[in-house]
């Protein structure tokens, strides 16, 4: 027995004797998440930024519509605990629903990165040969455009709004996915249990979705976490540059661009709140998509 | 217990001739010589007997197997399914004539899906083939459990919970879930300890007297093909050497890889090594098999006419053949030569 | 050098622990064991008796969440314990091993002669050309054909039985007076099982070195091995001569393990002996018996404890109700030691 097997042997592999998984079904990988405290911290943090965003306005009430001239720039104080803007919002009101557009789009974008990238190499993957030369060659090519540029020629054609936004980055974000979702699908087609689900005449979309999908989903997830972190930094980016949402819309991107014109002002409220948000949240995904990979257990042991 | 059927229906499973060669080397290889892995194989498996294939790494036998259960398609040959050639049926014909030959695997630990309950992978089988209320198909899964040995209660848990040999009555509850006439079990219980081999093989043979089922068994382990076999294939390099009834093979080899093969099997008699493995040299690559006689660049006994024309399948009396130019045994009397 | 008559390795009372998240896994317990000079002892049980992690341990390669306790001699050198340095040492020089899979024991990217003479470099700070010409006479033992030319190879343009000899040839090159052998033909064809078990004896005959053959395969030791080690859940059970422990056995389980064994003789389509139940938990320890809940003979004082060693010469067994030798049945009680 060499020494990769040890760690086999030790952890229960072997029948009868040696029980490591003392959780019975699918959720030993929720308890070793549950036990490592930094993951768990960027579950909170996530929880906490998205009842912030979502469920503030709901007790702390501003105007996220009119602008109010004569209340521009005004510091932190009294009834406004961050200031107002260059236009006269509430800092900390555009805080939250800044943050819902911003969530909102991740999550968004996140989703269809990962629902089209999975079922592209999954597909690949699994029927091999031609069909998988040909698919991942679109991948790899789609891969040598670089994404922003094409999301900034995109959103200076069409007018940006929620949606669109949604599916542009998501649609630049999918060859990610594909390309490990394929490769595990390489490894999982010749495993037995699949080549048992062809000898039993399960038709092949049903075997890709129960067979090679659910066994990569220790992947797939881990990924689409990290996804929502980059959407977040790529809607940032593009609102950097101008090109976002139209107000009154914004994200926390939006907020820190508008910002940073101030920033030899002085006027710190309106920098640092949105930018530290974005890297907390950034990181808070980070943190679970670590997490999740430790879990499942997919650096040192596969399924 | 021959593998000739005394009725006039054919039997069951045929291979006619079957030749599986893969296409060697990649785009840019320039000795793309074809992968041998079986070459012009012929047998029959009558209803309720089991046939054993037996060989060592790179014989073809799992290719054989593959074959046989429609997870390939040979490049010559025909599989044949009670008379009618698998490959001329419509798509439609096919998918039916599947749930009648069903496979089981070698390996307990990589053949069920580990995120799917006991109950779901018993009950998968049943669910592509349709046809059976959800109701219906509990039942039915109860059963097989029962009937396989596993515990209604450990239905609802995962395979990570279970032994290898749990596993392995999960793995055969499965393959009878469509009531197939033939299992092919591709070294079902290579992977299992000693004591639990025994449960296995009783259950298989339980079952296979209770539902009339055919196996094909393939393995490289003579003692467990000796043991449940009606009649033996020996291949190597994708050829079938010898074959026979096991009493026949065993005690009478006439070729001489059978007898390597079972002069090399370790007996558990204890000071008895064996005799010196009369065999030397290491497997010919497939791709490039010897000329003549396969075997003939281990073989104790070649000599020059190996090397230049291939032996034919020679008849030794009660169903046992061979092909050797120079066998153990007389031909058409299976009387041991001097 | 020990004194003549020493044995080469003496275990005594040894239990690994292994330390898993929230449990802790008794590998081997109270294993004793000797073996002498030139001799090969088979350690036989299935999967989860404990065989493995005990060769490990006798190796020095336990990792690290494991706990050791019990004495390990080489010789006359204490080495349970050891640090990782000083084990190391021994590891090259005092103690060959071969595992079971040539495939990943061998590097893919070095040659093998480079491979093979490696430990004499290392150990005994041979020059290169000294590895070089050991290793080719090594090589040459082992029976590789034209081991000169070979020597450039890499492993994978040769078959599994070479490699493994390979494997074995670089486990020997600095002449351990033990080879620790994990499952070493398990992975390969009978044929070539066969010609690496020859090779076993051979290599015995020439260069004298004990064996310690850790296998599942009843077949092995039985051809192989001068003694027989059974071990069940950890524990020994039984030990002896081969021809004592395959004719008359003791211990219930050595028995039951025999009459389960498929061998040619078994006649066809019989009903084959099974032993119940499954290899207890290892993680929870018991007073008595590991073999108690499938033991056709147990009683109340085998679950309350662990039997003494009791037996004749060297013949060993834990039982307290241990199988007549002519049909299995329940001899007089044999007065432990």
């Amino acid at each position: 027995m060499s020494i990769e097997n040890v760690t086999t042997v030790l952890s229960g592999d072997e029948p009868g004797g040696i029980a490591e998984a003392e959780a019975s079904g699918g959720w030993l990988w929720l308890r070793s998440f549950t036990a490592n405290r930094l993951a768990v911290a960027g579950l909170v943090v996530v929880v906490v930024l998205t009842l912030f965003s979502f469920l503030g306005p709901l007790f702390y009430h501003t105007d996220q519509i009119h602008t109010r001239i004569g209340m521009e720039t005004l510091a932190p104080g009294p009834g406004r605990p961050l200031g107002t803007d260059d236009v006269g919002y509430d800092q900390l009101g555009r805080l939250m629903v800044a943050g819902q557009t911003t969530l909102e789009v991740a999550f968004g974008a996140a989703a269809v990165a990962v629902l089209v990238g999975v079922a592209w190499g999954a597909v690949a993957g699994y029927l091999g040969g031609f069909v998988d030369a040909l698919m991942m060659r679109i991948v790899d090519a789609l891969l040598a455009i670089p994404a922003l540029l094409l999301l900034l020629y995109l959103a200076t054609v069409f007018r940006p709004n929620v949606l669109m936004l949604i599916v542009v980055v998501g649609l630049t974000a999918w060859l990610v996915p594909a390309r490990l979702v394929r490769a595990e699908a390489l490894t999982l087609r010749s495993r037995e249990y699949v080549l048992a689900a062809k000898t039993m005449g399960v038709r092949t979309p049903t075997l890709i979705v129960r067979h090679i999908v659910t066994n990569s989903i220790g992947t797939i997830v881990v990924n689409a976490t990290f996804q929502v972190a980059d959407a977040i930094l790529v809607v940032a980016a593009l609102s950097f540059l101008g090109l976002g949402i139209a107000p009154p819309a914004t994200n926390w991107g939006a907020m820190l661009s508008n910002g940073l014109n101030y920033s030899y002002s002085g006027y710190w409220w309106l920098v640092y709140p949105p930018g530290i948000a974005i890297v907390i949240t950034v990181v808070a995904f980070n943190l679970i998509g670590d997490g999740l990979r430790d879990a499942f257990g997919l650096d040192t042991r596969r399924q | 217990m021959m593998s000739r059927p005394t009725s006039s229906d054919a039997p069951l499973l045929s291979l006619v001739n079957v030749t599986k060669h893969y296409r060697g080397g990649g785009v840019l290889s320039r000795s793309a010589a074809p992968v041998q892995a079986v070459s012009g194989v012929s047998l029959e498996i009558a209803a309720g007997t089991t046939l054993g294939i037996v060989g060592e790494s790179g014989c073809g036998k799992s290719t054989l197997g593959r074959m046989v259960v429609g997870l390939e398609k040979p490049t010559h040959g025909e599989v044949r399914l009670r008379g009618t050639a698998l490959a001329a049926l419509s798509r439609a014909e096919r998918r039916a004539a599947r749930y009648d030959v069903q496979m089981m695997f070698q390996d307990p630990y990589a053949a069920l899906n580990p995120r799917m309950t006991l109950a779901r992978i018993i009950e998968e089988p049943l669910r592509a083939k349709g046809g059976m209320s959800r109701q219906q198909r509990t039942t039915l899964v109860r059963q097989l459990a029962g009937e396989t040995g596993l515990a209604i209660s450990q239905l609802d848990r995962y395979p990570r919970e279970l032994s290898g040999g749990q596993r392995q009555r999960v793995g055969l509850a499965r393959a009878l879930a469509t009531s197939p006439a033939l299992i092919v079990a591709d070294e079902p219980v290579s992977a299992l300890d000693v004591s639990v081999r025994s449960q296995i093989l009783n259950l298989m043979t339980a079952l296979q007297a209770e539902h009339r089922l055919s196996y094909l068994m393939v393995s490289h382990d003579l003692t467990v093909i000796h043991y449940l076999a009606d009649y033996i294939a020996v291949m190597y390099l994708g050829t079938i050497v010898e074959s026979g009834p096991p009493g026949q093979i065993f005690r009478a080899p006439a070729h001489h890889y059978t007898r390597a093969l079972i002069d090399a099997v370790p007996e558990p008699v204890p000071g008895r090594p064996g005799p010196a493995s009369a065999i030397r040299g290491e497997l010919p690559s497939a791709s490039a098999p010897p000329s003549g006689c396969r075997f003939r660049t281990r073989c104790p006994a070649a000599t020059a006419l190996c090397a230049e024309q291939e032996p034919a399948l020679r008849d030794f009396g009660a169903g046992h053949r061979a092909a050797c130019h120079f066998p153990l045994a007389e031909p058409q009397t299976g009387q041991v030569a001097s | 050098m020990s004194a003549p008559g020493t044995p080469v390795l003496q275990v005594s009372d040894l239990d690994v622990d292994i330390k898993l998240r929230r449990s802790v896994v008794h590998a081997v317990q109270g294993v004793t064991l000797e073996v002498a000079e030139g001799e090969t002892v088979g350690i036989v049980g299935e999967s989860g008796c404990g065989k493995s992690t005990l060769g490990l341990a006798l190796a020095g390669l336990l990792p690290s969440n494991t706990a050791v306790r019990g004495s390990i001699r080489l010789g006359d050198r204490e080495v349970a314990g050891l640090r990782e340095r000083d084990l190391r040492r021994v590891r090259g020089t005092e103690v060959g091993i071969v595992f079971q899979d040539p495939m990943t024991s061998l590097n893919p990217t070095q040659r093998i002669g480079v491979q093979v003479g490696e430990a004499l470099r290392v150990q005994r700070g041979a020059s290169k050309a000294e590895a070089q010409a050991a290793a080719a006479d090594m090589l040459n033992l082992v029976g590789l054909p034209r081991p000169n030319e070979q020597m450039d190879r890499f492993p994978h343009e040769l078959s599994g039985g070479m490699r493994q000899r390979v494997v074995i040839a670089a486990a020997l090159i600095c002449r351990p007076r033990l080879l620790i052998a994990d499952e070493p033909t398990t992975a390969l064809d009978v044929t070539t099982q066969a010609q690496i078990l020859e090779l076993f004896g051979h290599l015995r005959e020439t260069l004298g070195m004990a064996t310690l053959l850790i296998t599942h395969d009843m077949g092995v030791v039985a051809g192989h091995a001068d003694r027989v080690f059974v071990m069940y859940a950890g524990r020994e059970a039984e030990i002896g001569r081969t021809a004592e422990i395959f004719d008359t056995p003791r211990h219930r389980y050595t028995a039951a393990l025999l009459d389960s064994v498929l061998r040619l003789e078994t006649p066809r389509r019989s009903e084959l002996a099974t032993i119940p139940g499954r290899p207890p938990d290892l993680t929870v320890s018991t007073a008595g018996c590991p073999f108690v809940p499938r033991c056709p003979a147990a009683s109340g004082q085998c679950s309350a404890e662990l039997p003494a060693v009791s037996g004749e010469g060297r013949h060993h067994w834990r039982c307290y109700h241990p199988a007549d030798q002519a049909e299995g049945t329940l001899s007089a009680a044999e007065a432990p030691r």
